[in-house]
Order: structure tokens, then sequence, then C-alpha cells
């Protein structure tokens, strides 16, 4: 039973290359299309590089990306520490409740936002009643970083455990009882031996944030565009398929650096097997944020 | 005393995140028994209403779900097949360029939806499918696939063979110990791979945002197209229902977890 015909491949390669391969090819032709909307050939990507408003976005696209891991760093290390380390009998629970937003529809998920973020919305109640000023969150850099801060940072969180679980407590009970006062242990043991975690969870946010689609669609529009925002204008309200092809294949550039960097670094980690099927297979529907 | 401080400072913001996590799909909830489109605190009274709007209104909510749904099970339906057959052949063939074939089989994972979305819509459009049931639902076997293959791989990897030889020895024909012994064995995985497969081709938008027509307007595609104009209680009051359908599926998919380990 243990010989199979490679026939067996056969649907699925077809399927692929027939859904897949080939029209990844038609985007690379069509970027490099003469004569059709603006620029043409080659010179379409020169104009990418060049014109302010495509600078400008790209720019902001990975400014954006960037404050992104920053906030899920700062929020997401906490808790993974907390989860690896803490005894409560509701462990199981916690754990369950992080994966929460990735299961939630991405749309849903962007309402949840609206309510909360828009001008006469919950939060600027809040700060109304506190007698501060009413803050513009939507469309505006701030709403669409609060919104992908939160999708992905379960991400975050659940990378960052597997770097953390692997650290033996009994290292930092060590450094305390020579006299290291907590604080110290934390960032002479616990902090460096985590670092492999922290630059993968950060190169696999930064990746996602870079591709987003519904959440910059949704919380930032076309006044604070993003590179997948940019793409779907083109392509479809300016029905101008060669400039969406090239961005396309700029933002493919990027993402497909990010990625494979993200899989050097997190191969070696020695994350928990029911997670990385997981936390992999998950990374396809986040790219819907 | 700062070890305390320390600890407490820690719980503080572990307590936060969660509330961070949460607050969204909370504030729908509440937002979906409101009386009034207006966020007030405390709301004046709780109310239905918008539950029994939601399926009033047919176009927002039940014709596009049962698009969703079709399109969905059929594309589940199409990846479980063929890429459980891949799957054997991931494992158990020996191949040159083994490492450079399982690439290429998962390689639609890595590259954005919204990008496979553009590729489909320059294809289809050329050989005229664009619009169809049949182009979409070739686009949404085209990112579920990776699902299947990879979640019945780690099955069949993990599976001990010495019980399909036992079997063999015993006299059993291959096609006998395929259905009785090997696609038991693979049937969590394959499960849970499909119930993945299916969430993301169910939730899928950027993709079937290029891909579709007013013929075929699925359920987050509609929901996109309303988002944009307005946001309502109605509105929220679908969305508790779609969460409800993830949180189900979650609460399976633990289950699944569980049984796989009693298994292997």
């Amino acid at each position: 039973m243990r010989a199979v015909s490679g026939l067996v491949l056969l649907p699925a390669a077809m399927v692929l290359l027939g859904f897949f391969v080939l029209p990844m090819a038609f985007v690379v032709a069509t970027s490099l299309q003469s004569g059709v909307g603006i620029g043409s050939g080659i010179g379409r990507y020169v104009l990418f590089f060049s014109d302010p408003y495509y600078q400008n976005i790209l720019l902001r696209t990975l400014w954006i990306a960037l404050a992104v891991v920053l906030c899920t760093l700062i929020l997401g290390y906490p808790v993974a520490y907390w989860l690896v380390r803490t005894e409560s009998r509701f462990r199981m629970l916690f754990r369950g409740l992080v994966f929460f937003p990735l299961i939630t529809s991405s749309i849903v998920r962007t309402f949840g936002w609206i309510i909360l973020l828009s001008n006469n919305g919950f939060v600027n109640n809040i700060l109304a009643a506190l007698g501060l000023d009413e803050v513009q969150f939507l469309y505006r850099s701030q709403g669409i970083i609060i919104g992908l801060a939160h999708v992905l940072l379960p991400f975050m969180i659940l990378t960052l455990m597997g770097a953390l679980g692997n650290i033996d407590p009994a290292l930092e009970q060590a450094s305390r009882s020579l006299g290291a006062s907590p604080w110290r242990s934390f960032y002479r043991i616990v902090l460096p031996m985590s670092i492999p975690g922290v630059i993968a969870g950060s190169l696999l946010v930064f990746a996602l944030s870079t591709s987003a689609f519904v959440t910059p669609a949704l919380l930032g529009g076309m006044q604070a565009p993003m590179m997948a925002t940019l793409i779907y204008r083109q392509a479809v309200v300016a029905y101008d398929l060669p400039s969406a092809a090239a961005t396309s294949m700029v933002l493919l550039t990027i993402t497909v650096i990010l990625v494979t960097f993200y899989y050097r670094v997190a191969r070696p980690l020695p994350l928990n097997r029911m997670e990385v099927p997981l936390s992999r297979m998950e990374v396809r529907k986040a790219e819907g944020v | 005393m700062g070890d305390l401080i320390g600890r407490l400072a820690l719980r503080l913001v572990v307590f936060l995140t969660f509330v961070f996590l949460l607050g969204p799909t909370l504030i729908i909830l509440l937002f979906s028994f409101y009386p009034s489109a207006y966020i007030t605190f405390p709301p004046a009274s709780l109310t239905l209403h918008w539950y029994i709007d939601a399926f009033r209104q047919h176009d927002l909510f039940v014709a596009p779900l049962f698009t969703s749904l079709q399109i969905s099970l059929i594309a589940t339906a199409i990846s479980a097949v063929i890429g459980t057959l891949a799957a054997f052949g991931v494992v158990r063939k020996r191949v040159r360029f083994q490492s450079l074939l399982n690439s290429f089989l998962v390689a639609p994972l890595l590259i954005p939806t919204l990008i496979v979305g553009l590729a489909g819509m320059l294809f289809l459009t050329a050989v005229g499918l664009l619009g169809t049931y049949a182009g979409l639902i070739a686009g949404h076997v085209v990112i579920t696939l990776a699902f299947i293959i990879q979640s019945v791989s780690v099955s069949l990897a993990t599976l001990d063979s010495s019980v399909e030889e036992a079997a063999m020895s015993l006299g059993s024909s291959p096609w006998r110990v395929l259905r009785r012994i090997t696609l038991p064995m693979i049937m969590p995985g394959l499960f849970a791979g499909a119930v993945f497969a299916w969430v993301t081709s169910f939730d899928e938008l950027p993709l079937t945002l290029l891909l579709s027509t007013p013929r075929t307007l699925t359920l987050p595609v509609q929901l996109y197209g309303y988002l944009e104009q307005r946001s309502d209680p109605t509105f929220a009051a679908v969305s508790v229902l779609l969460i409800a359908i993830s949180l189900g599926l979650l609460l399976i998919l633990q289950k699944i977890g569980g049984l796989e380990k009693r298994i292997y």
C-alpha cells in the first residue's frame, strides 16, 4: 500500500497549473503591456517608483505595517509570557480566546471597529464623557493600524508562545535565587532567548499587514490608501488592468521576500504540534484581512 | 514589593489586551439588541427587532447566504477529493524535486488572495468565463486546496502503516485496505482540513470581489457593499449570526483536535 501511482498528483497539478500558474503569467504579461492605461511596459514600474502619489502609498503601507508590528509586540509579548507561565485553571479558555479574532469573519470584525471608532462611536462617546476632544480614527492610518493590530495579534501571540514555552522556567528561578531582580532575570535570560520568536512573529505580522485588504478598505478607504486598496481601485474602479497588474507585482515581490525570510526563521522554532498546522493554515484566512 | 507590582502590572496588561481582542465582538452583540441605531449608554431597552428584520430583507442576508453556501460547499468538496489524492502522492510517492513539488502545491497560500483574484480575473476574461459560477468555484478551489493537502498529509505521515501491512498480510486487497483502514484513519485530518477550507471559502472577500458579478453575489461581497453605504443594527444582527456559525465550528474543531490526540 505504500506505493501509489504518481497519477494521484495529476488533478491537483492540473487545477493549479490551469487556474493559478497560467493566470499569474497573465498578470506579469499584462503589467508589461504597452499602450494601455498610465505609462507603458517597463515604464509602468519606473512610474510607480518615481511618482510621489504611488511612493506615498508604498511608504504608508510599509509605515502602517511597522506600526502594527510594534503594537502587536507590545500587547502580545506580556500575554504570550503570561499564557506560557500561568497555572490558572482557565488557561485553556484564555488560549482559545486568543483565536477569537481569527475565527470571526473579516467584515464582521471590521464592522465592530466601525461602531467603536466612528465619529459618534463608542470610543468618542467615552472621550466626550471624560471631557476630551473628539478623535478622528476612520479614513486615517490610525484606524487601519488599530484594526490590523487586532486581527494580527493572535499570530504574534502564538509565535511568541512557541519561543517562550521553550525556555525552561528553572533558568529564571536559578538567576533569581542567585540574587537577580525579577526585571534583571527577565531581560538578561528570557528576553534574549525569545528573540528568534520576536523576529519570526514580526516578519509574519509585517507580511500580512502589507497585503491586507478588507481592513484598510473599510477603515481607511481611498482617503488612506494602502497597496491592496490601490490594486482594487485600479482594477475595478479605474479598470486600468495593466497598472493593477504592475502594482500587484510590486506587492507580490515584497510579500514573497518577507514570507521566505519568515519560513527561514520560523522553521527551527519548536512550536507546539497542534499550533503549527493551525497557525500556518490561518495565514491564508488572515490574508483576507 | 517590586515583585508584586510587577505581577499586578502584567495582569493588568493581559486583561486590557483581552478586552482589546474581544471588544469589537462584544460591541456588535450589544448593538444588535439596541432599540435605536445610535449608541447611548445604558440602552433604554433591548429588542429582537433587527434579527427579524435581517431575515425579512431577503436580498441582504438570505439569498446571498445560499449563494455562499453553494459555492463554498462545492469548492470544498472538489478540493477535498483532489487534495486527498495529492496528499497520497506527496507522502507516499518518492519523486525527484520533492520539496519543489511541496512548495508548488502550497504556493497559493503564500500569495495575497487579492492578487490571486486579479490573476483569475485576467485569465477568466481571456477565456470568457468571468462572472460564471464555474470560474468563481475554480478560484475558490485554488485558494482552499492547500488546506486539504497539508492537513491530510500530516495525518498520512503520522499514520502507523503496520496496521495496513497487517491487513494486507491477512489477505485484504489494496482497495479494501484503503477503504476499511486508511481512509477511516485519515478522516479526522481530512475533516479538519475541510472545515478550514470551507471557512476560508465562505468568508473569502478579495478574490470573490474581483471574480463575481451580480449573478454570483456571495454573502461577504454583499455585506461589504452594504457596509460601504451604511452601518445599522440589522447588519449587527447578521454579524451575530455569522459569529455563532464560526463559534460552533471552532468547538467542532477542538473536539477533532482532542480526537486526533487519542488516535495517535
